[in-house]
Protein backbone atom coordinates (compact mmCIF):
# COMPACT_ATOMS: atom_id res chain seq x y z
CA UNK A 1 0.00 0.00 0.00
CA UNK A 2 1.49 3.33 -0.92
CA UNK A 3 1.02 6.34 0.75
CA UNK A 4 -0.07 8.30 -1.89
CA UNK A 5 -1.30 6.75 -4.91
CA UNK A 6 -1.44 9.70 -8.13
CA UNK A 7 -3.13 8.66 -11.09
CA UNK A 8 -3.39 11.23 -14.37
CA UNK A 9 -3.38 14.23 -11.71
CA UNK A 10 -4.06 17.72 -14.06
CA UNK A 11 -4.71 21.00 -12.35
CA UNK A 12 -5.18 24.19 -15.24
CA UNK A 13 -5.42 27.65 -14.52
CA UNK A 14 -6.99 29.08 -17.33
CA UNK A 15 -4.24 27.54 -20.45
CA UNK A 16 -1.25 26.57 -18.20
CA UNK A 17 -1.40 23.37 -16.60
CA UNK A 18 0.20 23.58 -13.54
CA UNK A 19 0.04 20.06 -12.95
CA UNK A 20 -0.35 17.92 -16.27
CA UNK A 21 -0.98 14.37 -15.95
CA UNK A 22 1.02 13.57 -13.21
CA UNK A 23 1.27 9.88 -11.80
CA UNK A 24 3.49 8.94 -8.72
CA UNK A 25 3.31 6.90 -5.93
CA UNK A 26 4.84 7.99 -2.88
CA UNK A 27 6.14 5.07 -1.02
CA UNK A 28 7.11 6.15 2.22
CA UNK A 29 9.57 5.84 4.71
CA UNK A 30 11.50 8.67 6.38
CA UNK A 31 11.50 12.49 4.89
CA UNK A 32 10.28 12.78 1.41
CA UNK A 33 10.85 16.40 -0.43
CA UNK A 34 9.31 17.36 -3.38
CA UNK A 35 11.38 20.27 -5.49
CA UNK A 36 11.82 21.38 -8.40
CA UNK A 37 12.77 24.97 -10.23
CA UNK A 38 10.13 28.32 -9.83
CA UNK A 39 7.12 27.48 -11.65
CA UNK A 40 7.60 23.32 -11.51
CA UNK A 41 4.12 23.36 -9.98
CA UNK A 42 5.63 22.23 -6.43
CA UNK A 43 2.90 24.17 -4.52
CA UNK A 44 0.18 23.54 -6.64
CA UNK A 45 0.60 20.01 -6.17
CA UNK A 46 0.96 20.67 -2.25
CA UNK A 47 -2.27 22.35 -2.28
CA UNK A 48 -3.84 19.33 -4.25
CA UNK A 49 -2.88 16.56 -1.62
CA UNK A 50 -4.03 19.22 0.82
CA UNK A 51 -7.48 19.48 -1.16
CA UNK A 52 -6.89 23.77 -0.74
CA UNK A 53 -7.43 23.39 -4.22
CA UNK A 54 -9.73 20.51 -6.45
CA UNK A 55 -8.44 18.50 -9.38
CA UNK A 56 -9.26 19.01 -12.63
CA UNK A 57 -8.90 15.48 -13.36
CA UNK A 58 -6.92 12.39 -11.71
CA UNK A 59 -7.24 10.93 -8.32
CA UNK A 60 -5.26 10.55 -4.85
CA UNK A 61 -5.16 7.70 -3.26
CA UNK A 62 -4.01 7.89 1.14
CA UNK A 63 -3.41 4.92 1.80
CA UNK A 64 -6.24 3.23 -0.74
CA UNK A 65 -8.69 5.69 0.40
CA UNK A 66 -9.99 8.46 -2.14
CA UNK A 67 -9.13 12.04 -0.46
CA UNK A 68 -9.40 13.85 -3.97
CA UNK A 69 -12.44 15.97 -3.94
CA UNK A 70 -12.28 15.94 0.30
CA UNK A 71 -12.83 19.49 2.22
CA UNK A 72 -9.42 20.67 4.10
CA UNK A 73 -11.65 20.01 7.36
CA UNK A 74 -12.42 16.31 6.35
CA UNK A 75 -8.62 15.53 5.04
CA UNK A 76 -7.40 16.24 8.01
CA UNK A 77 -10.02 13.59 9.05
CA UNK A 78 -7.66 10.88 7.17
CA UNK A 79 -4.10 12.00 9.24
CA UNK A 80 -3.45 14.37 6.93
CA UNK A 81 -1.78 17.78 8.25
CA UNK A 82 -0.08 20.65 7.22
CA UNK A 83 1.59 23.94 7.22
CA UNK A 84 2.25 27.23 5.87
CA UNK A 85 4.70 29.15 3.79
CA UNK A 86 3.38 32.23 4.60
CA UNK A 87 2.93 31.47 8.43
CA UNK A 88 -0.74 31.19 8.93
CA UNK A 89 -1.40 31.69 13.21
CA UNK A 90 -4.60 33.37 15.33
CA UNK A 91 -3.11 36.75 15.11
CA UNK A 92 -4.63 37.75 17.93
CA UNK A 93 -4.64 35.45 20.67
CA UNK A 94 -1.63 34.03 22.83
CA UNK A 95 0.88 31.36 21.45
CA UNK A 96 -1.45 28.62 23.96
CA UNK A 97 -4.43 29.27 22.65
CA UNK A 98 -3.24 29.27 18.92
CA UNK A 99 -2.29 25.52 19.92
CA UNK A 100 -5.34 24.89 22.07
CA UNK A 101 -7.62 25.79 18.78
CA UNK A 102 -6.79 22.57 17.26
CA UNK A 103 -6.43 20.42 20.52
CA UNK A 104 -9.46 21.09 21.63
CA UNK A 105 -11.22 20.31 18.22
CA UNK A 106 -9.28 17.00 18.32
CA UNK A 107 -10.43 16.01 21.79
CA UNK A 108 -13.76 16.97 21.03
CA UNK A 109 -14.29 19.96 23.17
CA UNK A 110 -15.07 22.29 20.11
CA UNK A 111 -18.57 23.12 20.54
CA UNK A 112 -19.25 23.43 24.35
CA UNK A 113 -20.80 26.30 24.52
CA UNK A 114 -20.49 26.94 27.88
CA UNK A 115 -17.71 25.64 29.27
CA UNK A 116 -15.17 28.10 29.47
CA UNK A 117 -12.27 26.92 27.22
CA UNK A 118 -9.27 28.58 29.18
CA UNK A 119 -10.06 26.58 31.79
CA UNK A 120 -10.01 22.85 30.53
CA UNK A 121 -7.36 21.23 32.06
CA UNK A 122 -6.91 18.31 29.78
CA UNK A 123 -7.06 20.20 26.52
CA UNK A 124 -4.64 22.75 28.41
CA UNK A 125 -2.25 19.97 29.35
CA UNK A 126 -1.90 18.60 25.51
CA UNK A 127 -1.05 21.62 24.54
CA UNK A 128 1.26 23.01 26.70
CA UNK A 129 2.70 18.97 25.55
CA UNK A 130 2.53 19.98 22.03
CA UNK A 131 4.36 23.13 22.49
CA UNK A 132 6.81 21.39 24.76
CA UNK A 133 7.82 19.13 22.09
CA UNK A 134 9.19 21.94 20.15
CA UNK A 135 10.44 24.14 22.41
CA UNK A 136 8.44 26.73 23.27
CA UNK A 137 6.82 26.19 26.35
CA UNK A 138 8.43 29.56 27.83
CA UNK A 139 6.75 31.33 25.22
CA UNK A 140 3.04 29.78 25.66
CA UNK A 141 1.55 33.34 27.09
CA UNK A 142 3.16 35.70 24.77
CA UNK A 143 0.34 37.28 22.14
CA UNK A 144 1.16 35.02 18.93
CA UNK A 145 1.48 38.34 16.82
CA UNK A 146 5.11 39.42 19.23
CA UNK A 147 7.01 36.43 18.82
CA UNK A 148 10.05 35.98 16.64
CA UNK A 149 9.76 35.16 12.75
CA UNK A 150 11.47 31.26 13.53
CA UNK A 151 8.97 30.88 16.91
CA UNK A 152 5.89 31.95 14.68
CA UNK A 153 7.23 29.35 11.80
CA UNK A 154 7.22 26.63 14.61
CA UNK A 155 3.89 27.74 16.11
CA UNK A 156 2.74 27.02 12.56
CA UNK A 157 4.23 23.63 12.66
CA UNK A 158 3.03 22.93 15.99
CA UNK A 159 -0.42 23.91 15.23
CA UNK A 160 0.14 21.15 12.33
CA UNK A 161 0.22 18.60 14.91
CA UNK A 162 -2.89 19.28 16.95
CA UNK A 163 -4.93 17.43 14.81
CA UNK A 164 -3.04 14.25 15.86
CA UNK A 165 -1.56 13.79 12.30
CA UNK A 166 -0.20 10.57 10.73
CA UNK A 167 1.52 12.55 7.62
CA UNK A 168 3.03 16.35 7.83
CA UNK A 169 3.15 18.02 4.74
CA UNK A 170 5.32 21.31 5.62
CA UNK A 171 4.99 23.85 2.86
CA UNK A 172 8.65 25.42 2.70
CA UNK A 173 9.20 25.27 6.34
CA UNK A 174 13.06 27.45 5.52
CA UNK A 175 11.20 30.38 3.63
CA UNK A 176 12.70 33.30 5.56
CA UNK A 177 14.97 32.16 8.00
CA UNK A 178 17.96 33.15 9.23
CA UNK A 179 21.09 30.09 9.14
CA UNK A 180 20.31 29.90 12.85
CA UNK A 181 17.21 29.33 12.85
CA UNK A 182 17.38 26.84 9.77
CA UNK A 183 19.26 24.63 12.30
CA UNK A 184 16.80 24.81 14.71
CA UNK A 185 13.36 23.78 12.27
CA UNK A 186 15.76 21.23 10.68
CA UNK A 187 16.25 19.51 13.95
CA UNK A 188 12.55 19.97 14.88
CA UNK A 189 11.77 18.24 11.52
CA UNK A 190 13.99 15.72 12.52
CA UNK A 191 12.37 15.19 15.56
CA UNK A 192 9.14 14.93 14.16
CA UNK A 193 9.92 12.00 11.59
CA UNK A 194 10.74 9.45 13.95
CA UNK A 195 7.02 9.83 14.68
CA UNK A 196 5.38 11.13 11.84
CA UNK A 197 5.77 11.11 7.94
CA UNK A 198 7.09 13.82 6.56
CA UNK A 199 6.47 15.89 3.23
CA UNK A 200 8.20 18.83 2.44
CA UNK A 201 8.30 21.27 -0.78
CA UNK A 202 11.44 23.36 0.18
CA UNK A 203 13.79 24.84 -1.73
CA UNK A 204 16.81 25.14 0.31
CA UNK A 205 18.92 21.88 -1.76
CA UNK A 206 21.48 21.62 1.26
CA UNK A 207 18.47 20.76 3.37
CA UNK A 208 16.90 18.67 1.15
CA UNK A 209 19.61 16.79 0.43
CA UNK A 210 21.00 16.15 3.79
CA UNK A 211 17.51 15.00 5.45
CA UNK A 212 15.43 13.47 2.64
CA UNK A 213 15.07 9.85 2.03
CA UNK A 214 13.58 9.89 -1.17
CA UNK A 215 13.23 13.44 -3.29
CA UNK A 216 11.12 13.87 -6.24
CA UNK A 217 11.26 16.25 -8.59
CA UNK A 218 9.15 18.53 -10.37
CA UNK A 219 9.21 20.55 -13.81
CA UNK A 220 7.00 22.29 -15.83
CA UNK A 221 4.36 20.53 -14.16
CA UNK A 222 4.94 16.69 -14.77
CA UNK A 223 7.33 14.29 -12.79
CA UNK A 224 10.74 14.08 -13.61
CA UNK A 225 12.08 12.02 -11.14
CA UNK A 226 11.64 10.33 -8.30
CA UNK A 227 14.27 8.58 -5.72
CA UNK A 228 16.91 8.88 -3.69
CA UNK A 229 19.29 12.19 -2.53
CA UNK A 230 22.13 10.23 -4.63
CA UNK A 231 20.63 9.12 -7.97
CA UNK A 232 18.57 12.73 -8.17
CA UNK A 233 22.00 14.67 -7.76
CA UNK A 234 23.08 12.32 -10.39
CA UNK A 235 20.40 12.63 -12.97
CA UNK A 236 21.34 14.52 -15.84
CA UNK A 237 17.57 15.58 -16.49
CA UNK A 238 17.20 17.29 -12.91
CA UNK A 239 20.46 18.99 -13.33
CA UNK A 240 19.67 20.71 -16.64
CA UNK A 241 16.14 22.01 -15.36
CA UNK A 242 17.89 23.49 -12.90
CA UNK A 243 20.19 25.08 -15.08
CA UNK A 244 18.40 25.81 -17.36
CA UNK A 245 18.69 23.86 -20.53
CA UNK A 246 17.09 21.38 -22.95
CA UNK A 247 17.92 18.36 -22.67
CA UNK A 248 19.14 16.89 -26.01
CA UNK B 1 -15.48 37.51 45.32
CA UNK B 2 -12.92 39.63 44.53
CA UNK B 3 -12.75 38.56 40.84
CA UNK B 4 -16.73 39.19 41.06
CA UNK B 5 -15.95 42.62 42.57
CA UNK B 6 -14.21 43.48 39.20
CA UNK B 7 -16.53 41.96 37.01
CA UNK B 8 -18.08 44.88 34.97
CA UNK B 9 -20.89 43.40 33.87
CA UNK B 10 -22.03 42.78 38.11
CA UNK B 11 -21.44 46.81 37.80
CA UNK B 12 -23.68 47.28 34.25
CA UNK B 13 -25.81 45.05 36.41
CA UNK B 14 -26.26 47.15 39.15
CA UNK B 15 -26.15 50.31 37.74
CA UNK B 16 -29.93 49.35 35.62
CA UNK B 17 -30.89 47.55 38.75
CA UNK B 18 -31.00 51.24 40.10
CA UNK B 19 -32.10 52.64 37.15
CA UNK B 20 -35.36 54.40 38.26
CA UNK B 21 -33.46 56.07 40.87
CA UNK B 22 -30.93 58.10 38.92
CA UNK B 23 -31.05 61.60 39.05
CA UNK B 24 -33.22 63.00 35.73
CA UNK B 25 -32.67 59.87 33.31
CA UNK B 26 -34.57 57.61 35.66
CA UNK B 27 -37.41 59.41 34.80
CA UNK B 28 -37.47 58.33 31.27
CA UNK B 29 -38.30 54.74 32.20
CA UNK B 30 -39.33 53.58 28.38
CA UNK B 31 -35.96 54.79 27.63
CA UNK B 32 -34.35 52.29 30.42
CA UNK B 33 -35.90 49.92 28.81
CA UNK B 34 -35.34 50.39 25.27
CA UNK B 35 -31.59 50.77 26.25
CA UNK B 36 -31.76 47.35 27.32
CA UNK B 37 -33.45 46.08 24.29
CA UNK B 38 -30.54 47.75 22.53
CA UNK B 39 -28.28 45.87 24.90
CA UNK B 40 -29.69 42.67 24.23
CA UNK B 41 -29.53 43.18 20.27
CA UNK B 42 -26.38 44.29 19.93
CA UNK B 43 -24.74 41.94 21.96
CA UNK B 44 -26.52 39.41 19.25
CA UNK B 45 -25.12 41.27 16.68
CA UNK B 46 -21.62 41.26 17.97
CA UNK B 47 -21.98 37.66 18.53
CA UNK B 48 -21.80 37.41 14.54
CA UNK B 49 -19.49 40.32 13.82
CA UNK B 50 -17.18 40.65 17.13
CA UNK B 51 -16.91 37.15 17.45
CA UNK B 52 -16.93 35.41 14.42
CA UNK B 53 -16.42 38.46 11.52
CA UNK B 54 -19.56 37.87 9.96
CA UNK B 55 -20.46 41.00 8.97
CA UNK B 56 -24.35 40.87 9.52
CA UNK B 57 -25.52 44.24 8.04
CA UNK B 58 -29.16 43.73 8.04
CA UNK B 59 -29.36 42.37 11.30
CA UNK B 60 -32.28 44.64 11.97
CA UNK B 61 -34.35 41.78 10.26
CA UNK B 62 -34.16 39.59 12.84
CA UNK B 63 -35.05 42.43 15.40
CA UNK B 64 -38.22 43.39 13.52
CA UNK B 65 -39.05 39.94 11.95
CA UNK B 66 -39.09 39.02 15.76
CA UNK B 67 -41.04 42.23 16.82
CA UNK B 68 -43.83 41.30 13.95
CA UNK B 69 -43.96 37.57 15.22
CA UNK B 70 -44.29 38.87 18.99
CA UNK B 71 -47.20 41.03 18.04
CA UNK B 72 -49.10 38.53 15.82
CA UNK B 73 -48.60 35.40 18.32
CA UNK B 74 -50.59 38.03 20.78
CA UNK B 75 -53.15 39.35 18.18
CA UNK B 76 -53.88 35.86 16.91
CA UNK B 77 -53.17 32.75 19.44
CA UNK B 78 -52.71 34.49 22.38
CA UNK B 79 -54.92 37.78 22.69
CA UNK B 80 -54.82 39.49 26.43
CA UNK B 81 -55.26 36.48 28.81
CA UNK B 82 -52.24 34.64 27.20
CA UNK B 83 -49.89 36.87 29.28
CA UNK B 84 -46.50 37.27 28.31
CA UNK B 85 -44.71 33.91 27.16
CA UNK B 86 -46.06 33.34 23.91
CA UNK B 87 -45.20 36.34 22.02
CA UNK B 88 -41.63 36.21 23.46
CA UNK B 89 -41.28 32.89 22.59
CA UNK B 90 -42.71 33.37 19.15
CA UNK B 91 -39.78 36.44 18.68
CA UNK B 92 -37.12 33.65 19.60
CA UNK B 93 -38.87 31.10 17.09
CA UNK B 94 -38.91 33.48 14.10
CA UNK B 95 -35.38 35.29 14.74
CA UNK B 96 -34.06 32.20 14.85
CA UNK B 97 -35.80 30.81 12.02
CA UNK B 98 -35.15 33.39 9.99
CA UNK B 99 -31.59 33.58 10.19
CA UNK B 100 -31.23 29.79 10.33
CA UNK B 101 -32.57 30.38 6.69
CA UNK B 102 -30.73 33.35 5.14
CA UNK B 103 -27.17 31.78 7.34
CA UNK B 104 -27.83 28.49 5.66
CA UNK B 105 -27.74 29.95 2.34
CA UNK B 106 -25.12 32.37 2.82
CA UNK B 107 -22.61 30.25 4.76
CA UNK B 108 -19.97 29.86 2.17
CA UNK B 109 -20.35 33.60 1.09
CA UNK B 110 -17.60 36.24 3.04
CA UNK B 111 -16.85 39.82 3.72
CA UNK B 112 -18.95 42.47 1.19
CA UNK B 113 -21.29 39.24 -0.37
CA UNK B 114 -22.27 38.23 2.96
CA UNK B 115 -22.69 41.86 4.09
CA UNK B 116 -24.77 42.94 1.12
CA UNK B 117 -27.03 39.39 1.09
CA UNK B 118 -28.12 40.29 4.40
CA UNK B 119 -28.93 44.04 3.54
CA UNK B 120 -30.72 42.52 0.85
CA UNK B 121 -32.73 40.08 3.12
CA UNK B 122 -33.81 42.85 5.42
CA UNK B 123 -35.06 45.57 2.55
CA UNK B 124 -37.19 41.67 1.34
CA UNK B 125 -38.48 41.30 4.93
CA UNK B 126 -39.40 44.90 4.79
CA UNK B 127 -41.13 44.97 1.46
CA UNK B 128 -43.03 42.22 2.23
CA UNK B 129 -44.20 43.60 5.56
CA UNK B 130 -44.87 46.95 4.42
CA UNK B 131 -47.38 45.34 1.59
CA UNK B 132 -48.69 42.15 3.34
CA UNK B 133 -51.75 44.23 4.93
CA UNK B 134 -53.51 40.83 6.38
CA UNK B 135 -51.22 39.67 7.80
CA UNK B 136 -48.48 42.23 9.25
CA UNK B 137 -50.97 45.31 8.68
CA UNK B 138 -49.47 46.78 5.75
CA UNK B 139 -48.44 50.12 6.43
CA UNK B 140 -50.35 50.60 9.06
CA UNK B 141 -48.70 48.10 11.36
CA UNK B 142 -49.75 46.24 14.09
CA UNK B 143 -51.15 47.28 17.55
CA UNK B 144 -53.76 46.90 20.57
CA UNK B 145 -51.31 44.85 21.95
CA UNK B 146 -51.65 45.17 25.62
CA UNK B 147 -49.34 44.28 28.22
CA UNK B 148 -51.19 42.27 30.93
CA UNK B 149 -50.05 40.57 33.61
CA UNK B 150 -46.97 38.12 34.08
CA UNK B 151 -46.42 36.01 36.71
CA UNK B 152 -48.82 37.72 38.77
CA UNK B 153 -47.39 40.80 37.97
CA UNK B 154 -48.96 44.39 36.62
CA UNK B 155 -46.83 44.49 33.23
CA UNK B 156 -48.66 47.93 32.62
CA UNK B 157 -47.24 49.58 35.06
CA UNK B 158 -43.69 50.72 33.54
CA UNK B 159 -41.71 50.13 36.06
CA UNK B 160 -42.46 46.60 36.53
CA UNK B 161 -42.07 46.29 32.36
CA UNK B 162 -38.45 47.80 33.02
CA UNK B 163 -37.80 45.35 35.31
CA UNK B 164 -38.72 42.09 33.34
CA UNK B 165 -36.68 43.61 30.20
CA UNK B 166 -33.86 43.96 33.07
CA UNK B 167 -34.26 39.98 34.17
CA UNK B 168 -34.33 39.47 30.50
CA UNK B 169 -31.52 41.25 29.87
CA UNK B 170 -29.02 39.89 32.95
CA UNK B 171 -29.75 36.36 31.52
CA UNK B 172 -29.08 37.15 28.01
CA UNK B 173 -25.76 38.96 28.33
CA UNK B 174 -24.82 35.99 31.06
CA UNK B 175 -25.39 33.31 28.33
CA UNK B 176 -24.28 35.10 25.36
CA UNK B 177 -20.65 35.84 27.16
CA UNK B 178 -20.30 32.23 28.55
CA UNK B 179 -20.74 31.55 25.14
CA UNK B 180 -17.91 33.91 23.90
CA UNK B 181 -15.34 32.82 26.44
CA UNK B 182 -16.25 28.98 26.23
CA UNK B 183 -14.50 26.21 24.30
CA UNK B 184 -17.27 27.12 21.40
CA UNK B 185 -16.08 30.97 21.43
CA UNK B 186 -12.89 29.82 20.31
CA UNK B 187 -13.81 27.93 17.64
CA UNK B 188 -16.07 30.94 16.35
CA UNK B 189 -12.59 33.02 16.72
CA UNK B 190 -10.88 30.97 15.18
CA UNK B 191 -12.90 31.29 12.26
CA UNK B 192 -12.75 34.61 12.29
CA UNK B 193 -9.02 35.11 12.80
CA UNK B 194 -8.21 32.79 10.45
CA UNK B 195 -10.74 30.28 8.88
CA UNK B 196 -8.13 28.74 6.33
CA UNK B 197 -6.34 27.64 8.96
CA UNK B 198 -9.16 26.93 10.68
CA UNK B 199 -10.69 24.61 8.54
CA UNK B 200 -7.04 22.62 8.39
CA UNK B 201 -7.67 21.85 11.84
CA UNK B 202 -10.58 20.57 11.32
CA UNK B 203 -13.50 23.33 11.65
CA UNK B 204 -16.25 23.24 9.29
CA UNK B 205 -16.03 27.04 9.40
CA UNK B 206 -19.64 27.39 7.11
CA UNK B 207 -21.26 25.06 9.64
CA UNK B 208 -20.01 27.31 12.75
CA UNK B 209 -21.10 30.45 10.44
CA UNK B 210 -24.53 28.96 9.92
CA UNK B 211 -25.01 27.90 13.55
CA UNK B 212 -24.33 31.21 15.25
CA UNK B 213 -25.80 32.79 12.53
CA UNK B 214 -29.27 31.19 13.73
CA UNK B 215 -28.34 31.63 17.35
CA UNK B 216 -27.66 35.78 16.98
CA UNK B 217 -30.84 35.45 15.19
CA UNK B 218 -33.06 33.89 18.76
CA UNK B 219 -31.40 36.94 20.52
CA UNK B 220 -32.21 39.86 17.93
CA UNK B 221 -35.67 38.12 18.08
CA UNK B 222 -35.93 38.08 21.65
CA UNK B 223 -34.94 41.80 21.72
CA UNK B 224 -37.61 42.35 18.89
CA UNK B 225 -40.50 40.89 20.77
CA UNK B 226 -39.79 42.73 23.88
CA UNK B 227 -39.53 46.09 21.80
CA UNK B 228 -43.12 45.21 20.44
CA UNK B 229 -44.39 44.57 24.03
CA UNK B 230 -42.62 47.70 24.84
CA UNK B 231 -44.26 50.11 22.13
CA UNK B 232 -47.57 47.54 22.05
CA UNK B 233 -47.53 47.83 18.51
CA UNK B 234 -45.14 46.55 15.43
CA UNK B 235 -44.07 48.75 12.40
CA UNK B 236 -42.31 47.80 9.23
CA UNK B 237 -40.35 50.90 9.80
CA UNK B 238 -37.90 48.95 12.20
CA UNK B 239 -36.96 46.76 9.38
CA UNK B 240 -35.07 49.33 7.46
CA UNK B 241 -31.99 49.12 6.39
CA UNK B 242 -30.68 52.24 8.22
CA UNK B 243 -31.90 50.60 11.57
CA UNK B 244 -29.83 48.22 10.81
CA UNK B 245 -26.82 50.63 10.27
CA UNK B 246 -27.49 52.16 13.34
CA UNK B 247 -26.59 49.08 15.03
CA UNK B 248 -23.50 48.03 13.00
CA UNK B 249 -22.42 51.73 14.11
CA UNK B 250 -23.53 51.74 17.97
CA UNK B 251 -21.48 48.11 17.91
CA UNK B 252 -18.62 49.84 16.43
CA UNK B 253 -18.36 53.11 17.88
CA UNK B 254 -18.40 51.41 21.15
CA UNK B 255 -15.73 48.84 20.31
CA UNK B 256 -17.71 45.49 19.77
CA UNK B 257 -14.33 43.88 17.33
CA UNK B 258 -12.42 43.66 20.45
CA UNK B 259 -14.28 43.92 23.57
CA UNK B 260 -17.46 42.06 24.53
CA UNK B 261 -18.81 45.06 26.73
CA UNK B 262 -18.13 47.43 23.05
CA UNK B 263 -22.06 46.85 22.37
CA UNK B 264 -22.74 48.05 25.36
CA UNK B 265 -21.29 51.39 25.53
CA UNK B 266 -21.74 51.74 21.87
CA UNK B 267 -25.91 51.23 22.50
CA UNK B 268 -25.98 53.30 25.58
CA UNK B 269 -23.74 56.39 23.39
CA UNK B 270 -26.67 55.68 20.19
CA UNK B 271 -29.86 55.71 22.52
CA UNK B 272 -28.79 58.44 24.56
CA UNK B 273 -28.09 60.23 21.98
CA UNK B 274 -31.37 59.02 20.14
CA UNK B 275 -33.33 60.29 22.64
CA UNK B 276 -31.80 63.17 24.38
CA UNK B 277 -29.93 65.28 21.70
CA UNK B 278 -33.06 64.72 18.96
CA UNK B 279 -34.72 66.50 21.55
CA UNK B 280 -32.62 69.50 21.73
CA UNK B 281 -31.93 69.69 18.13
CA UNK B 282 -33.19 68.64 15.23
CA UNK B 283 -30.39 67.55 13.05
CA UNK B 284 -28.60 65.54 16.03
CA UNK B 285 -28.13 62.88 13.26
CA UNK B 286 -25.13 65.20 12.04
CA UNK B 287 -23.67 65.59 15.87
CA UNK B 288 -23.74 61.78 16.04
CA UNK B 289 -22.46 60.78 12.29
CA UNK B 290 -19.42 63.76 12.74
CA UNK B 291 -18.43 61.94 16.21
CA UNK B 292 -18.73 58.17 14.58
CA UNK B 293 -16.45 59.53 11.69
CA UNK B 294 -13.51 61.63 14.07
CA UNK B 295 -13.82 58.44 16.71
CA UNK B 296 -13.47 55.68 14.40
CA UNK B 297 -10.63 57.57 12.34
CA UNK B 298 -8.58 57.75 15.45
CA UNK B 299 -9.10 54.84 16.90
CA UNK B 300 -10.41 52.35 14.53
CA UNK B 301 -11.21 49.79 17.73
CA UNK B 302 -13.80 52.29 18.87
CA UNK B 303 -13.84 52.89 22.68
CA UNK B 304 -13.50 49.97 24.04
CA UNK B 305 -10.36 49.72 22.30
CA UNK B 306 -8.73 52.79 23.49
CA UNK B 307 -9.78 51.62 27.26
CA UNK B 308 -8.26 48.01 26.69
CA UNK B 309 -4.84 49.74 24.70
CA UNK B 310 -4.60 52.00 28.29
CA UNK B 311 -5.09 49.02 30.38
CA UNK B 312 -2.30 47.30 28.36
CA UNK B 313 0.22 49.89 28.31
CA UNK B 314 -0.76 50.36 32.63
CA UNK B 315 0.43 46.26 32.90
Amino acid sequence: MSLFKITGLTKRFGAMAAINDVSVNIEHGGIMSIIGPNGAGKTTFFNLLTGFIKPNAGQILYKDQDVTRLKPYQIIKYGISRSFQVVSLFEEMTVLDNVIVGTQRNMGYMNRLFARYDRQKDVRDKAMDILDRVGMAHMAELPAASIPHGDRKILDLSMALTTNPETLLLDEPMAGLSKAERLRITNVIKTLSQSHKVILVEHDMDLVFSISETILVLHHGEVLACGEPGTIADNEEVQSAYLGREVA
Amino acid sequence: MRRLLKDPLLWIFLVFALYPAIPYIGNFISLGSELLLWFIFTLSFNLCLGQTGLPSFGHGAFYGLGSYAAAITYLKLSGEGGGFLAPLVGGIVVGTAAAGLLGWFIKDKRGVYFAMLTVAFTQVCFGICWRWDEVTGGEAGLSGIVRTTFLGIDMKNLHNFYYLCFVVFVIAALIIRSISRSCFGLSLQSVRQNHIRSQYLGYNCNMYKFVVYALSGAFAGLSGALYCLLTQSAFADILDWSKSGDVVMATLLGGGTVSFYGPIVGSLIFIICKNLLSSLWDHWLFIYGMSFVIILCLFPTGLMGVFKRRAASKA
